[in-house]
Order: structure tokens, then sequence, then C-alpha cells
């Protein structure tokens, strides 16, 4: 079994019948895949290189066990982990620059975009002890620079905490700067120990964090804070007779552009003018929750399913801009009509349209991307289209959490815990299959399920966000009905993490305890992407435990026992791992039991 | 026809997945991740060698007429009913005349075990059902397990 998603498994057939190969087909081509890669034991950063370390023994017994530099199999296996901290950390901090520069823009009136959200705002201002919109650009821009001191997106924190990372040497400066510092490290004869390269990775993971605060409070100052909303999932929601453009990626600041363009009278009327009975744009992944949360647009779905957005023959033009967005896209949309068009400067794709995103013409650029769609809408072939008919309706986009009543309920022990589930799909496990099942499990047993990225799309297809109220555990029921929110809380985007970790910090104010006294946990099932380890050593700095799904991000035991217990009796944050669905809900109410 | 094992050398890049998967055989588990951890250590019974400018993997053949049974004074190596040639650790003495008489290079020695050790067919099912799992598992298609007359063929 490849889903458990129906609409999905169609696809993945009228895929087969086109001949047209999907990430299935092609992770079944890599198999067997490296088993040195999977177990950390390859390391090609230098010119010696390229070295592997033999796990097994090496007839006649001479096995390489350290590499031409000397680097043993945990040197190795430290060094990819904070490879891929320093990438992942890379991607948010990238995205934090973006909304920031975009933020400095708006105080100096230069781009079109306006502070949509006034109470957000004066709440921001307030938290950061900045005046105006300027100060607050500054501020966010200087997270960037600083030479001394942290970072100013660090206020949230409780000084306790930022004490304690002080003493372990892990209070980030500034965000470029430690990242710079992680390519450092993993230079030509550079790091080698491997607790201090995870010590690092652990710094970079306050970095990840504080971006995610940057990019999810300043977007909701531009976009407005989301309130909960009804919506609906999958590619049923495709109409037939639309122009319909889908937007792959993460931020809103292109999005929204798009979604603005759509409802403009004048471009409505020319796409009527053509032969389309409206017009819509469909959100995939982050973007798409992104959009929804604010606009209650279609969530036409995750990760695997991008492919198969062009492969409905009723897609216009699909837009990304960058991070998670498969190559694969332009040779799967070849044979049908859709348009790839990418945006951003560093995430071209061969053979897609490339349309340049720049801030100051943001309308402009929406709408002749919305214009080539519209356009585009002769070319769609009828007999080409298959709109599988799976739609689910679900209610989310939450971003008020009564925190107070979360606290006492846990302090009652009426609910066993808090618990976030995140993060991509994996095709090496069934797609949504895991967070499904995980999210069942741990309503049945009292916790409470907030859910953030691809898992939003998971929960909303199978419907368990509507039906969550019947598959939960009594005292959870009486909770939820009391406090006003569902068991199953979709939050919103990967960024949206940060609404999570206020919450935690939030209720454990209100419990007078550090977080590691706290019952939470973080999982990731099915994750794919770097940004879900880098962000999983935010979780371990602020002492929450996290469980990965499908394989430890690190192969190597040694490494793996540092991530595991090197930081429980200091932040009490650690990395797990657990493959199968039906055991990680033990290890998560496990980790729930132990604490506080 | 008869089948035979044949290593196109210019295909083999030393990507040594033939020798993970080969090692992976001789364990109960089903991943690399706990397969490496066993004690004792797993053992591949395929080598690459490097060669001037190839890499050879070199794995046993099970040949027809068989030098390291004729070279074995304690009779630990024999070919089983299928046609596998084995070797009973329990017999071998250390003594690597059969690593000496093969002309393929295909049979190793443990040290640790003071005792030989070669493919023992772990992966297939004798020569039928499917290929060896070094074959399978080789991303180039560096070795070849086909039809005597086809390699034949090929080669020419």
């Amino acid at each position: 079994m490849k889903t458990i998603d129906k609409a999905t498994e169609k696809m993945i057939s009228i895929a087969e019948e086109n001949l047209i190969d999907t990430a299935f087909d092609r992770l079944d081509l890599q198999l067997p895949q490296c088993g040195f890669g999977e177990l950390d034991l390859c390391c090609r950063d230098c010119n010696m290189g390229t070295c592997r370390i033999d796990p097994f023994m090496e007839l006649p017994g001479k096995g390489p066990k350290r590499g031409v530099c000397g680097l043993t199999d945990d040197m190795m296996s430290a060094r990819n982990f904070l490879k891929l901290v320093t990438r992942g950390t890379s991607a948010h901090a990238t995205a934090a620059k973006n909304v920031s520069t975009v933020f400095k823009g708006v105080a100096e009136g230069k781009v079109p975009y306006q502070v949509v959200d006034d109470e957000k705002l004066k709440e921001v201002l307030e938290k950061l002890e900045c005046e105006d919109v300027s100060c607050l650009s500054e501020r966010a821009l200087a997270d960037f620079s600083k030479d001394e001191g942290t970072l100013n997106f660090l206020k949230m924190i409780p000084e306790d905490l930022i004490n304690l990372w002080q003493k372990l040497d892990i209070l980030p400066t500034n965000i470029n700067q430690e990242i710079v510092e992680g390519a450092f490290r993993l230079n030509f004869g550079v790091g080698a120990d491997p607790y201090d390269q995870i010590l690092h990775a652990l710094k970079l993971g306050i970095v990840d964090g504080a971006s995610l605060f940057i990019s999810s409070e300043l977007q909701d100052i531009l976009f407005g804070t989301p309130q909960p909303k009804e919506g609906e999932s999958n590619f049923g929601t495709l109409n037939k007779d639309y122009v319909n453009i889908v937007a792959i990626g993460h931020a809103p600041v292109l999005f929204e552009k798009i979604y603005e363009a759509t409802r403009n009278p004048e471009i409505r009327k020319y796409a009527e003018e053509k032969g389309a009975n409206g017009i819509e744009v469909y959100g995939m992944m982050c973007a798409g929750n992104e959009l929804f949360v604010r606009h209650g647009t279609p969530m036409l779905g995750n990760f695997l399913q991008q492919e198969f957005a062009a492969l409905t023959g009723a897609v216009e033009a699909v837009v990304v801009d960058s991070g998670c967005v498969m190559p694969a896209l332009v040779e799967t949309a070849s044979d049908f009509h859709t348009k790839i068009i990418t945006t951003t400067k560093e995430a071209k794709i061969p053979g897609a349209e490339h349309i340049e995103f720049d801030y100051e013409k943001a309308d402009e650029i929406a709408a002749q991307i919305v214009n080539i769609a519209i356009d585009n809408l002769e070319n769609r072939k009828e007999a080409r289209i298959n709109i599988p008919k799976e739609k689910t309706s679900f209610t989310g986009g939450y971003s008020k959490l009564p925190a107070d009543k979360i606290a006492s309920a846990i302090a009652d022990g009426e609910i066993k815990g808090i618990v976030l589930l995140w993060g991509c799909n994996n095709p090496k496990t069934v797609h949504d299959r895991s967070h499904v099942e995980i999210t069942k499990g741990l309503i049945k047993n009292d916790c409470l399920v907030f859910g953030t990225g691809c898992w939003s799309y998971a929960a909303a297809k199978s419907g368990i966000l509507t039906e969550a109220t019947e598959l939960s555990g009594d005292n959870i029921r009486r909770f939820c009905e009391d406090a006003g929110i569902p068991p199953v809380v979709h939050l919103g985007s990967y960024v949206d993490t940060s609404r999570f970790c206020s919450l935690v910090l939030e209720v454990a104010k209100a419990l007078e305890k550090p977080i590691k006294e706290i019952p939470v946990v973080t999982c990731a099932p099915e994750w794919s992407s770097e940004m879900e380890v880098a962000t999983s050593m935010f979780f371990v700095a602020l002492g929450i435990p996290n469980v990965f799904g499908v394989t430890h991000p690190a192969g190597v035991a040694n490494v793996r026992d540092i991530l595991a217990t090197k930081f429980e009796d200091t932040t009490g944050g650690k990395i797990l791992f657990e493959k199968e669905p039906e055991r990680t809900v033990d290890v998560i109410l496990d980790n729930l039991k132990g604490r506080g | 026809m008869e089948k035979i094992m044949y290593v196109d050398i210019e295909k083999c890049v030393a990507c040594y997945t033939c020798k993970m998967q080969c090692a992976l055989q001789w364990s109960d588990k089903d991943n690399v991740f706990q397969a490496s951890r066993e004690v004792p250590q797993l053992q591949s019974r395929i080598r690459v060698k490097k060669v001037g400018n190839y890499s050879i993997p070199m794995t046993c053949r099970h040949c027809e007429v068989n030098p390291c049974i004729e070279a074995c004074p304690t009779e630990a190596i024999y070919k089983r009913d299928d046609g596998v040639v084995v070797i009973n650790p329990a017999i071998c003495i250390g003594c690597q005349s059969c690593i000496k008489a093969c002309p393929i290079g295909a049979i190793y020695f443990d040290v640790k075990k003071n005792a030989a050790v070669k493919c023992e067919l772990k992966c297939s099912n004798a020569f039928e059902e499917r290929d060896f799992c070094c074959v399978e598992s080789c991303p180039t298609g560096a070795l070849i397990y086909a039809d005597f007359g086809k390699v034949a063929k090929e080669r020419v």
C-alpha cells in the first residue's frame, strides 16, 4: 500500500496509465538505497574522499573504520546531522529575512503591503518593546546582523531558559552568524567532536525557532491573525469550470497577492471572457495552509500529492516559491497543459517558466501570473480531465489557544498532555497513515493534539478534524466542550509551529514550572525535509522530546545516544525514533507520563 | 541453457551496494540500522577489488568443477545437492588451501574464526527463483547473471 488517501490512490493509477513516473516509482528505482548513506557512514566533504566506513566486518579483517582524515563513524554522523540542521535553519532564516524585508518596505511605504492586524501589531510591539512599525522592522532585521547580546525575537523565552542556554553556550548572537558557523564547522579538518557539533546544532535549533517566530508574527501583522474557519480539502475541491491556479511552497507574501489578484473584478471578468465560470487559487503544503487560515481557500493536498495537480488536467498554472518543491513537477506537467511557474531566484527549475517575484511590484507580478493561467485555459483538453471526487470538510486555522484552561486541565490530570504532530510525507512509509493513526491513538488516550504543515492535509482529508470528538477519550471530550477547541487542533503552516511553542510557554508560565516538567511531546512521523531536523533541535532546546518516524536523522548509535540522553538533565529535550505508528503512540504516552 | 555470473567491469563504480546487501543476508533483521549493530559483526561474501583503473566485484560462481573442493584437505568444502558450494566451519582448519586454489579470488579468510568464508547463496533459492542479491542490488548493472550464450554473444 502506498497511501491511505483514496484520491491519491486514483491519481497514482492515472499516472501509471499515462506512463508518468511519480515519487513512489522513483523510490522503487532507488532501492536498495545505499546503506552507507542510510547509516551516515559516507563522507564527501573533501577531495580526499569519498570515504566510507564499513559497518560490517571487512575480510580479511582490515575494513575501513576511519575516513582518510581519520574521521570515525560517530564524527561522520554528527557532521551529517549538523549539515541537516544548518541547511534546515537556513530555509527558515531566509523565509524570516524575506518577510522582515517586506516589513521594512511597509515601514518605508515602498511596497504594496500594509498592516492589516493592528491588534497583533500592538501585541508584538509590546513584546519587543518597540514603538512603531519601523522600529519593529529594524529589530527583526537586526536579528540577522547583531554582534552582541542575543536575538530580539527570543524575548518571549523566559529568563530561566535564556540563562540555561547561556550556560550551555547555545544562546545565538545573530541568525546569519550561527549559520555561517555551522557551515564553517563542516569544513575540511574543522569540527570533529560529535557532542560539540550537536551542541552547535542545538544553537541553530534556537535560531530556527526564532526564525519561525519572526515569520509567523510578522505575517500575522501583514496578512491578519487566523481565525477558525470551515474549509475543504483534497482534489475533489477542484472546480472543472474554473481557471485553476495551484500554489505550492511556503511564504504567503507572494500567494496573498495572487489570491488578491484572483479576486480582482477586472481579472475575474477577463477569466469569464475566456469562458471560465470563475477563478480560484488552491494551496498545497504550507502555502495552502497559509491561504486557508486567512481566506478559507481549498487545501488541495500535501507534499506527495504535488505531482498530481497537473495530472488532473484541470490546472492552468502551478505557481511555486521555494522549499519542498519537487523538480519532477516540470517533467510530469510536460504531458499536460499545466504551466509550472517558478518565482524565487534561488529556486529555479529547468523547463519551468520563471517570473521573478519582486515585493515592490508584487501586484503587477501577481496579476501577470494569474493572466498567464487564464490565457492557458484554452489549451485545456476536456478528454484529459481527471478530477477525483474525494473532498472532505473540516474546521481549522486556530491561533488563539486557551492556555490557562489547558494548564489547569493538565494540573488536574484531566488531559494527559499536549502533543504537536507536524512535518512532511515520505514515500518510504505509507502516505498519510502515520499522521492519521498517531492522531487517533493520542486522542483516544486523552491527549490534546495540535498539528501543522503537511500533517494538516492528512488530518483534514481523513476526516479526523471533524470526527475527533467522537474518537476521543471522555476526559478530552469534556475538556474540549468547555474550552471551545476541538481535540485535534489545526494550527496552519509549518511556521505556525511557533504558535504551539507559544502555547507551551504560556502553559509553563501558568503552571509555574519549567517546560521539561510539562507533559508535552512533538512528533514528525513522516518526515522528509532537513527543516524538520532543524526545528526538532528547537524543541530539544525548549525542553520538549521529539519523536521522528521513517528513519532516525542520525545513523550512528553514539550520535543517537547524544541526542537522546545528553540534554535530558539540562533542557529536558531529546530526539527519539520510532518507525511503527502504533508503537509511536506508546512512546509519546510514555514520555508524557514521565514529565510532571 | 546454463546461466553464468558475469561482471561488466566497465560499469562497476565501487559503490559497495553489493557488499552491503550481501552482509545483510546473514542477519535476520530487515533493516541496515539493526543489522549493522549485530555482534559478532556480519560479514559480506563479496568484495570489490581495485585493479588499475577498474573496480572488480569478486564473488563465488559456484563452478561446475571446483578447485576449492579438490584443494580442501578436510572436506570442509562441499557442493550441496542444489549446486551451492558451502563451507562447514566446524571442519575447516584454516589452512587457506581453498583460497589459493580459487581462480577468481572469491574465498576469504576470517582471522577471528580461523576459517574460510565464501558466498553460500543465502539470498537466492538454488539459482532459480531470483537473482543473487548482489546482482539484484547492483545500481549500474555491472553484475550480470544470465544465459551463457547471451553473455558470450554480448561480449563479442
